[in-house]
């Protein structure tokens, strides 16, 4: 698949590193190099392209008239909203997918019809699945901290 | 009319001030609580010093029963989301108000009215027009856009060595779904019929379908169609 990712934060970089390492085509975009150089793997093998991906001629450098996905990783909400319907709308890609931090904008945007990923709402679901889980509050970490500090 | 105006900057407050005084209903969402506090001193208690981009206070702002929504803040995304947001909550109540985002990049205009903005206004935009009217003789104005009937409202000025002097407005050949309302000649407005003719330095309005828009320039004020 040919994926143009948005947003090289640890979320975006670390979906890029994965599609690459599965043998994906990957560009990503971000504003700074600094987040290519922090959070891509050494032997990424997709390409990076400096620039705002709200931008049609940055997308258009990426490769979004040909890519089969795009994905909208960065920070904020609303530009993630927008450049994923430029992708969808615009560049008629088929397999979009928006970030989205907040919950409410994020159920308005799924009534239209875009896929949408709440990492607040996840991982909340996630914080309330571990603490219901019974066999995970059995283990004893005192004991395990006490053996530990012993070995030493 | 009951207007909303997302953003307090400068645009969103001196706007709030001209709305007020023409006796508008306006409501101000600016999260800055320095210049919401400002405004609420200076114009009166009509400020919710909130996020505009967020569903719960655009409802609380009585998105429900606006007739225009403005979002003028800086961010051009941010004047996206608060529009299609309006647009999402007003219809679970089957209204439908006029949006209206401004645009710092001339270069989201297209994208935003693509995107369900009614209209779009970019300072650079405006200015770009002013200059290229100084600059020319016989210019064309776009009046409006009618984005939903693919429809708008463009001002022609008839230059000296156009084809359609002369001839009346039936014999122009003017494409299915065009009319012209009105032509102003001179100090002079006509409400034109078929049998009125043009001649040099009217200005012609016309109400077009937005793609006959290269056609009926060529057939007013000649060159290619």
């Amino acid at each position: 698949m040919k994926v143009v990712i948005m947003g090289s934060g640890r979320v975006g970089a670390t979906l890029a590193n994965r599609l690459s390492r599965e043998g994906h085509d990957v560009s990503i975009i971000d504003i700074s190099t600094e987040a290519f150089e922090k959070y891509l793997d050494a032997d990424f093998k997709g390409r990076t392209i400096l620039g705002d991906g709200i931008d049609e001629d940055v997308l258009r450098e990426a490769g979004i008239e040909d890519a089969d996905a795009f994905v909208a990783a960065a920070h904020g909400d609303n530009h993630n909203l927008l450049a994923a319907q430029l992708a969808k709308v615009i560049f008629g890609v088929k397999r979009v997918v928006a970030r989205c931090n907040d919950p409410v904008r994020m159920e308005l945007y799924e009534d239209l019809g875009l896929a949408t990923i709440c990492p607040s709402l996840l991982g909340a679901r996630a914080l309330y699945g571990a603490l219901m889980d019974e066999t995970l509050h059995q283990k004893d970490i005192a004991g395990a901290i006490e053996r530990l500090l012993v070995e030493r | 009319m009951y207007i909303i105006v997302a953003g307090g900057g400068k645009v969103g407050y001196h706007l709030a001030k001209e709305l007020l005084a023409q006796g508008h209903e306006v409501v101000v969402i600016e999260a800055n609580r320095q210049r919401a506090q400002r405004i609420a001193e200076e114009l009166g208690s009509v400020v919710i010093p909130q996020q505009a981009d967020e569903g719960r206070w655009l409802i609380e702002a009585g998105v429900e029963r606006a007739d225009v929504v403005i979002a003028a803040t800086g961010d051009d995304e941010d004047n996206l989301i608060i529009c299609q947001l309006a647009e999402l909550l007003a219809r679970r109540k089957g209204r439908n108000p006029r949006t209206i985002a401004r645009v710092n990049h001339p270069k989201n205009e297209h994208v935003l009215k693509r995107l369900g903005v009614d209209a779009t206004v970019s300072t650079t935009s405006v200015i770009m027009a002013l200059i290229e009217e100084e600059l020319s003789p016989h210019p064309t104005v776009h009046l409006m856009k009618l984005r939903q009937a693919g429809i708008e409202l463009m001002e022609f000025v008839i230059p000296g060595e156009s084809p359609a002097i002369g001839k009346t407005i039936d014999t122009l050949g003017l494409p299915a779904g065009v009319s012209v309302p009105l032509i102003v000649r001179g100090m002079e407005t006509i409400r034109p019929n078929g049998a009125t003719s043009l001649a040099a330095d009217d200005a012609v309005i016309a109400l077009l379908p937005i793609d006959q828009e290269p056609r009926v320039r060529a057939l007013l004020m000649g060159g290619e169609g």
